[in-house]
């Protein structure tokens, strides 16, 4: 089955939406804002440098849904729609903001890197080859109170930060925006295999920052 | 020594397959027999959860706070010029 077939469609909730964003309904507007501003402005912040960039992003996101909302089709959900306008809108600001290479959206990512340093396991002529040779330690209550603190928020963010675009768009998406794994395809036209791919070396990278931070 | 299916080598590529639920089998049930008695993969597959954890509550900290109304009363006023 290909991923074009499994998506789906506008929902009888967005019906509703739709319908009162199309007849000018101000509640049902304001409703939606609501529903979704805030975690659209955290989605954006991870494209552009700024806050304030980010606000901007999402406000010509909403003039966006205003202005194209006639022409919505319901073929995917309203809140991928939604997104979709998000992430186009970050990605292209996001890009000018930093004036580096275009970035080459999800069609490449050749991150060979392993999830965790080869060194950090026994080598293929040792006994017990491919067996930690330094295992991870135990996180145990003070340091899952260090994670719940909020201490390693710079840590994580940065971390966030560092990873390859792709990675990074599938790590917010899935772990910040809260997206289900099936909803991320959809908005990135993604395999899910090619999803799972990215946030593995997206997740496995983050969780080695904090491994770093944590056992400095 | 005994020959495994997986090591811990292979354990941590598998780890968000597997977390999904999307590890087929037999793959799946050696990855578990794997991690039943090893204990650097027990605590690397606890860190893998704690950082997913971890990364859905920065989302909570970071901006947890509803629209300002400056903004909303902007939008709103958009929407119905957009409607007049």
């Amino acid at each position: 089955m290909s991923d074009v077939e499994r998506r789906v469609g506008a929902t009888v909730d967005d019906q509703r939406v739709i319908e009162g964003l199309r007849g000018g309904d101000e509640r049902v507007f304001s409703e939606l804002v609501d529903r979704y501003h805030s975690s659209l402005t955290r989605v954006a912040m991870r494209y552009v440098p700024s806050r304030a960039i980010a606000e901007e992003v999402v406000q010509e996101t909403w003039i966006a849904v205003i202005e194209g909302i006639d022409r919505f089709e319901g073929r995917s959900t309203l809140k991928t729609w939604l997104y979709r306008i998000l992430i186009y809108r970050a990605r292209a600001r996001g890009e000018r903001e930093r004036r580096t290479v275009p970035f080459s959206a999800l069609e490449g990512d050749d991150d060979s890197t392993p999830s965790v340093p080869t060194e950090r396991f026994r080598g293929s002529d040792a006994l017990w080859a491919g067996h930690w040779a330094t295992p991870p330690k135990r996180w145990d209550g003070d340091t899952e109170a260090r994670l719940l603190a909020g201490e390693t928020q710079t840590v994580l963010s940065e971390a966030i930060a560092a990873l390859p675009e792709a990675q990074r768009e599938v790590v917010t998406l899935r772990d910040i925006a809260q997206f289900t794994a099936a909803e991320v395809c959809d908005l990135l036209g993604l395999t899910e295999a090619n999803q799972r791919v990215l946030l593995h070396r997206g997740r496995s990278r983050v969780r080695m920052a904090l491994e770093q931070y944590l056992d400095a | 020594m005994i020959h495994e299916a997986i090591d811990c080598q292979m354990l941590v590529e598998l780890v968000t397959d597997w977390l999904e639920g999307e590890l087929p089998e037999p793959t799946r049930s050696e990855l578990e027999l794997h991690v039943a008695t090893c204990a650097g993969c027990i605590a690397y597959v606890e860190q893998m959860r704690a950082t997913e954890a971890a990364l859905q509550r920065l989302d909570e900290v970071e901006v947890a706070e509803p629209v300002d109304p400056t903004t909303r009363d902007q939008l709103l006023a958009i929407f119905r010029a957009r409607h007049d």
